[in-house]
């Protein structure tokens, strides 16, 4: 399959010492990445690196064959987000912000700022202002405008945070839905259920460094759980191989 | 050039969208009119309301460059810079495929179009009110040219203010910030008169110079060197700023 995003050895150093080391690893078409690690291991860092909203002190990032250095426009062309937690200018109404949004693509349909914003079940809200939207409200609307140019790469940060329990099933199935059209999802999260729910393959973060990656029938084929499989490989990282074992021998 | 494009308008409609930025252009319509009709009543010149010499629209130009437009751009840069840092939604600007660059000159072109805008209006309203009480507006190729040339001392300050509003993450702090080194650079020459030939904030009344007799080519050219100075320096300064915000 495609490489869709390759992220070379990137690292980013903040002055407080913490930040990520030599990061690599890459997305396919239609696979949904799965990004976990305990929280401050650098997983949002990653992201926004990957998005140009940190510059990184060493590496490289391409999506679809576009380094974000040289060609960011094209690169990100190609690309929707929710960084931390979605936002929106408050004083517009959800239908508006997306307007706003859609002007950086040429060739969007006008028609597709209401498909977006029905696909998220927003659409009776459309013209009502973001300020009295609930968070689950704006999670969607931070769904609706990352979906809406249709981008071959979504990235994701905490996106099920504030959603409900039908939000919830809502978000995995219409993530399920695109990564089965061809679209890659790299999805940062601490909720190891949603990921195990809808993952292809995870990463696992811890204190700056990707620590593993492994795809689904790895954690499957042990007879782990993704929970397990994470807790396994931290403790491996962390502890050594004699706590990991002691996993190993409580999961069989 | 798309991404510029789209991103310049999208910044003058959040602009359009405050309520700050309706009033100041209706203050600009609305002023001249109210000076008019007060000063036939009180049976004197109109710029004498404010203290101020020549014609109604000069005296309207006088009155704005300043106080009222650095005020604005004030505010507009500390809206559309720290305003939107502290609110996070820079970020719904850089997440979209739009260079920083880009993305920089856009905010300021906003920014420079209602400082524009409202010179435009004020001068419509200033010449038509001037005009409508049988009284004159002053030679009106004079006045259409002050306007004109008040828009470079106005884009420097704005650029400066842009630059000054970066060194904040809330929008309040920063006009806070900008209006009193305003206020004190304008004070200060008082103290320290040789300082005014170097200050960007002592050029508010520079369109004085192209009008009438007009100054020697010479002084024009070096006070137009000077400021320009000032807009490729500020610019400068502040697009390295924004380049390399870490958001």
């Amino acid at each position: 399959m495609n490489s869709v995003l390759e992220v070379e050895g990137i690292t980013k150093l903040f002055r407080n010492h913490r930040g990520v080391k030599d990061v690599s690893f890459t997305a396919s078409e239609g696979e949904v990445f799965g990004f976990i690690g305990p929280n401050g291991a650098g997983k949002t860092t990653v992201l926004k690196i990957i998005t140009g909203l940190i510059q990184p002190d060493r590496g490289n990032v391409r999506i679809m064959g576009h380094d974000i250095a040289e060609r960011f426009e094209q690169a990100v062309s190609h690309a929707g987000c929710i960084i931390e937690t979605p936002e929106a200018y408050e004083y517009m109404s959800a239908r508006d912000n997306l307007k706003l949004s859609a002007r950086f693509y040429r060739d969007l349909p006008a028609s597709r700022i209401d498909e977006v914003l029905e696909k998220v079940g927003l659409k009776p809200y459309r013209h009502e202002r973001v300020r009295g939207f609930s968070l689950g409200m704006k999670q969607r609307l931070g769904l609706a405008s990352a979906l809406l140019s249709a981008p071959r790469l979504v990235l994701l940060d905490e996106p099920t945070n504030g959603l409900d329990i039908e939000g919830m099933a809502d978000f995995r199935s219409t993530v399920r839905q695109l990564a089965d059209q061809g679209i890659t999802f790299l999805i940062s999260s601490h909720l190891i259920h949603d990921l195990s729910l809808i993952a292809d393959r995870v990463g696992v973060m811890r204190e700056g460094h990707l620590i593993s990656l492994g795809r689904e029938d790895e954690w499957n084929g042990a007879g782990l759980s993704l929970e397990q499989y994470v807790t396994f490989k931290l403790l491996e990282s962390k502890e050594g191989e004699r706590n990991a074992q002691l996993i190993r021998q409580s999961a069989e | 050039m798309h991404s510029l494009y789209a991103n310049l308008l999208n910044e003058t409609e959040k602009l359009w969208r405050q309520r700050r930025t309706k009033g100041f252009l209706l203050l600009a319509l609305i002023l001249p009119v109210a000076t008019v009709l007060l000063s036939s009543l009180l049976k004197i010149r109109a710029g004498m309301l404010f203290g101020l010499e020549g014609s109604l629209p000069v005296a309207m130009l006088h009155l704005f460059t300043f106080a009222i437009i650095p005020l604005y751009m004030a505010a507009a840069a500390a809206h559309s810079f720290a305003g939107e840092v502290a609110a996070r939604t820079m970020k719904l600007v850089l997440l979209r495929p739009v260079t920083r660059a880009r993305a920089y000159a856009s905010k300021v072109i906003a920014i420079a179009v209602f400082a524009a805008l409202c010179l435009g209006v004020l001068w419509i309203a200033s010449t038509v009110s001037a005009w409508a009480v049988g009284g004159t507006a002053g030679g009106m190729a004079d006045s259409l040219k002050a306007y004109a040339a008040s828009f470079v001392p106005m884009l420097a300050i704005g650029l400066v203010c842009v630059f000054m509003a970066q060194l904040f993450s809330s929008g309040t702090s920063a006009l806070m910030t900008i209006v009193l080194i305003y206020a004190a650079a304008k004070a200060l020459p008082l103290l320290l008169p040789q300082l005014s030939a170097w200050s960007v904030f002592s050029y508010t009344r520079w369109d004085v110079l192209w009008t009438g007799s007009g100054a020697p080519a010479g002084i024009l050219l070096n006070t137009f060197l000077l400021l320009l100075s000032y807009i490729i320096m500020a610019y400068a300064a502040g697009l390295m700023m924004f380049a390399r915000k870490q958001l």
